[in-house]
């Protein structure tokens, strides 16, 4: 009986010897090679083509209002791949004492920029009278004339850009951008900010540089 | 009486002497011992690989392609493996395989991973793939054996497959090209950062 017991018994232990053993002779092997590429941070910034840099002016017969035209646009193509980006917007004057921050507002929609005489050019009180004050007095603020600026930004959402976020402080406009590309423009009013524009504003060529950079203030 | 005793004298005598004889005695058995080998594999990654590198970010051109070799050594046969080389990326959704329809690999950002959508874009050679690139790949490995890409090669996908051929040892060269496939690299799409891809080399028994 016990005889009959091992004979039923030893087929099954063969078995499983047989299974171990195959497991173990032929097993899977394999290699692994992890590739990796580094892409470095990019931004390009330039000044686009179509920007309008100069205009003409013309006068009421009080000389007390001044009408440009064309009106000015300075555009800018901005191409960057790194998410949350900050680049900003600033502006400056020439003065007699080099040059000085011309942009001035309340936010990044209602942005103001101060033009001054680059043939005359006035002391930097000229100019931070209208930046800190909008143009308390036009005798205050000779051979400088301030017009409002109405910002126009393009994401190019095909590209991933988004609506980017955006602070006016310390006379810089802020913006926070994803990757992607963006058209940035800003379209310079034709007439003259309140109490900057007089008799005190002498003829010549007035002048102002917007700068979008990434450098930070 | 002492015949007897003689008797059993003499008896004892010989059992002694027989005894050694029998225990000693000359006996013979023959056991055939049969050694089954099993075929065996070993894969290895070399150290001469190349597998990291940095892109131009204006056009997404690497500054030297990458490659990586595998060494392979085996006594089995193409009847008792699968040898094949896979490519995996990283997605939203998790693993996927790498390979592009057009003689492609794709690298996956490493942080912001791509949907699986921009990967399926990439494979097809498409243009909206955030945060994916592909290069061309070839692979190569040493006669007698012999390397091609499958689509679909059963359980295993997208891969390719060695032939061993009889061969026992070969190396595998997986080499992966320095220009973007076009439409693939986007400066406004593919975000800064580490891009990866994972191949492995592996033998599987059948």
């Amino acid at each position: 009986m016990k005889k009959k017991k091992l004979t039923k018994l030893l087929p099954a232990a063969l078995a499983l010897v047989l299974m171990s053993t195959a497991a173990y002779a032929a097993p899977s092997d394999e290699a692994t090679s992890t590739l990796q590429i580094t892409v470095p941070e990019f931004i390009n910034i330039t000044k686009d083509g179509s920007s309008t840099e100069t205009t003409s002016a013309t006068f009421d017969d009080n000389y007390s209002t001044i009408t440009l035209s064309p009106s000015l646009n300075a555009i800018f193509n901005v191409i960057n791949n790194q998410p949350d980006r900050e680049i900003y917007l600033s502006a400056t004057a020439p003065t007699s004492g080099g040059s000085t921050t011309a942009l001035y507002g309340d936010d990044a929609d209602n942005m103001k920029i101060v033009f001054t005489n680059s043939t005359r050019q006035p002391a930097d009180t000229s100019v931070t009278n209208i930046t800190s004050g909008s143009g308390t007095a036009y005798k205050e603020n000779p051979d400088a004339i301030a017009f409002a600026i109405s910002p126009t930004i393009t994401p190019d959402t095909e590209s991933g850009a988004a609506e980017p976020q955006k602070e006016f402080a310390g006379n810089k406009a802020t913006y926070t951008i994803k990757n992607g590309k963006y058209k940035m423009q800003y379209t310079i009013g034709t007439t003259a900010e309140a109490n900057t524009f007089s008799t005190h504003d002498t003829d010549g060529t007035y002048q102002a540089t917007m700068t979008l950079t990434t450098t930070g203030p | 009486m002492k015949k007897q005793n003689s008797l059993n004298l003499i008896i004892l005598m010989l059992s002694t002497l027989l005894m050694p004889i029998r225990a000693y005695g000359y006996s013979e058995a023959e056991q055939s011992v049969l050694t089954d080998v099993q075929p065996a594999v070993a894969i290895e990654k070399s150290t001469s690989s190349k597998e990291s590198g940095s892109v131009n970010p204006e056009t997404g051109v690497l500054q030297e392609g990458l490659s990586s070799i595998f060494n392979l050594q085996t006594n089995g046969s193409d009847e008792d493996y699968d040898f094949i080389v896979t490519s995996k990326i990283m997605t939203e959704g998790g693993e996927v395989s790498g390979y592009g329809n057009n003689g492609s690999i794709l690298f996956g950002h490493t942080f912001s991973m791509p949907t699986s959508a921009a990967i399926e874009d990439a494979k097809s050679g498409g243009n909206n793939n955030k945060n994916v690139i592909a290069y061309p790949v070839t692979a190569a490995i040493t006669n007698p054996m012999t390397v091609e890409f499958q689509n679909n090669y059963g359980i295993h996908g997208d891969c390719y497959v060695v032939k061993v051929n009889g061969g026992t040892e070969g190396t595998l060269t997986h080499t992966v090209g320095q220009n973007p496939i076009s439409g693939t690299y986007n400066i406004g799409q593919d975000e800064a950062g580490e891009y990866k891809a994972v191949v492995t080399f592996s033998a599987v028994s059948k």
